[in-house]
């Protein structure tokens, strides 16, 4: 008894945190996912093999033996897509900018593919015959054509819009802190502590400058996001959205300039 | 004393000296001899009018004799020459017998070079004078002439980077600025160096196309 009690608290401390730490870690997953990907291209290599044989001879142990390697390649495919849509999960999961009701409708998506799959893999091996293999390859590659890749490429794409989202926040807090230094300053009543008029309208140009970068980057963002037309989120549709987000980039790293330019102006006479 | 000189010019002469023969006395010319013969020197010997006693019992055909005969004759006749008041005797500098050399010291005579030295004297002045207005003259247009800046040739060397010399402000210390200006730096390079598009996380390529 009293052994189980120690095992269970070792257990607790050390393995089970680990597990834990290791569905939420990107690395992780995606190394994962990579062992899977060998362990799939390995299975394949098999099914072709016995389905050569077994179309070639047509003997019952073909039959069988092409029976079994549909069936491994058929579960570690599944698997492929399980822990693809889980390394995927844990990427979304580290990105920061997402927001809450964006992050919790694609961890849904991601949810509901991956019970899919899971339950595929299971009932694999229930099928009688290789037709009945074949139907359940078919099915499979429906959702995964269809469905699967709208989910990828959203979730990609809101990963994407998380990070420049991120950024976009953080330069809008540091304007903000400018803004409330330049009042401070503005507001002076020491005569050491004040700067001319002209430096003051200069750094308030900087300012303002930074703002107007800001509402660009704000109208891309709402550019690139547009759903109202959006049926299918296909690999044309993420590439051009990711191109209206670079554009946003570009005008973040401008207003990033401006604020180092007016930091630089209170630093100098 | 003869000289070589003379002896080449006779010979003769010469040739009766090593042998020691007597030679003939030579008279210059316009000399007056006690005897009218002139051109005989024995007859001119015997002319003399006191004769030591002692050479008149000697044979006249001893060369001895013979000299001292011509001696004592030539003894006499320059005595009788000599003023009668012994003045003190000045050596004598030998003067030299080229004619170029004595004309040259014709010129330099002490009163022809005191009569030159005045003339040598404004030679030098006047030369002294061309030449102080020679460089008195470069140098006035030395400094009259427009200044040319000198063509400096230098090595090339990179174009320096202009940049505005700023002093720094009361607020270049200042915790909260220093505080914002490391936020935005960090952020800056978060902007510039962000990745959008996920190229490792590409959906998997996989084989649906399962037949038999």
């Amino acid at each position: 008894m009293k052994v189980k009690i120690i095992l269970t608290l070792l257990f607790l401390l050390f393995i089970a945190p680990r597990s834990l730490h290791a569905q939420t870690n990107y690395s992780d997953a995606f190394l994962q996912y990579n062992l899977k990907s060998e362990d799939y291209s390995k299975a394949h290599d098999a099914y072709v093999v016995k389905r050569s044989a077994y179309l070639k001879f047509k003997s019952l142990q073909s039959e069988k033996e092409a029976k079994d390697a549909t069936v491994l390649m058929l579960q570690t495919r599944d698997d492929v897509v399980v822990y693809y849509l889980m390394a995927v999960s844990a990427k979304m999961a580290e990105t920061k900018g997402i927001p809450d009701s964006e992050r919790v409708a694609d961890q849904k998506y991601i949810d509901d593919e991956i019970a899919f799959f899971k339950d595929h893999k299971i009932k694999i091996p229930s099928a009688g015959t290789l037709q009945d293999l074949v139907n359940d390859s078919k099915l499979a590659s429906d959702r995964f054509t269809f469905d699967n890749r709208n989910v990828f490429y959203k979730i990609l794409f809101s990963i994407s819009n998380g990070k420049i989202l991120d950024l976009r926040s953080r330069i809008g807090d540091n304007l903000t802190t400018v803004k409330n230094k330049v009042n401070t300053i503005r507001d002076e009543t020491r005569p050491e502590y004040q700067f001319s008029a002209d430096k003051i309208s200069a750094i308030d140009r900087f300012v303002f400058e930074s703002e107007n970068k800001l509402a660009r980057a704000d109208d891309k963002e709402v550019t690139a996001t547009d759903t109202k037309v959006l049926r299918e989120f296909t690999v044309d549709e993420y590439t051009k959205r990711l191109g209206v987000l670079s554009e946003m980039q570009q005008l973040l790293k401008e207003a990033s300039s401006f604020l180092k330019e007016i930091v630089n102006q209170i630093k100098s006479q | 004393m003869k000289t070589v000189k003379d002896y080449l010019k006779h010979p003769k002469k010469f040739l009766n000296a090593l042998l020691g023969r007597p030679n003939p006395v030579e008279i210059p010319e316009g000399q007056v001899t006690y005897q009218g013969n002139p051109t005989s020197p024995e007859a001119s010997l015997g002319a003399q009018p006191h004769v030591d006693n002692s050479t008149k019992n000697v044979s006249p055909d001893d060369p001895l004799h013979q000299d001292l005969a011509k001696a004592s004759s030539l003894i006499k006749t320059i005595s009788a020459k000599l003023p009668k008041v012994a003045l003190p005797i000045v050596p004598k500098t030998e003067t030299p017998q080229d004619p170029q050399i004595s004309q040259v010291s014709e010129i330099i005579k002490p009163n022809k070079v005191k009569k030159l030295i005045p003339l040598i004297i404004g030679l030098v002045i006047l030369l002294v004078l061309v030449l102080v207005g020679f460089f008195a003259y470069s140098y006035i247009a030395k400094l009259r002439a427009p200044k040319e800046n000198p063509i400096v040739v230098t090595n090339p060397s990179p174009t320096p980077i202009e940049q505005e010399q700023t002093q720094p402000s009361i607020y270049a210390n200042d915790p909260d600025i220093l505080k914002l200006q490391e936020d935005i730096n960090v952020l800056d390079r978060e902007v510039v160096g962000a990745q959008l598009r996920e190229s490792t996380l590409n959906a998997p390529v996989l084989d649906f196309n399962i037949s038999f």
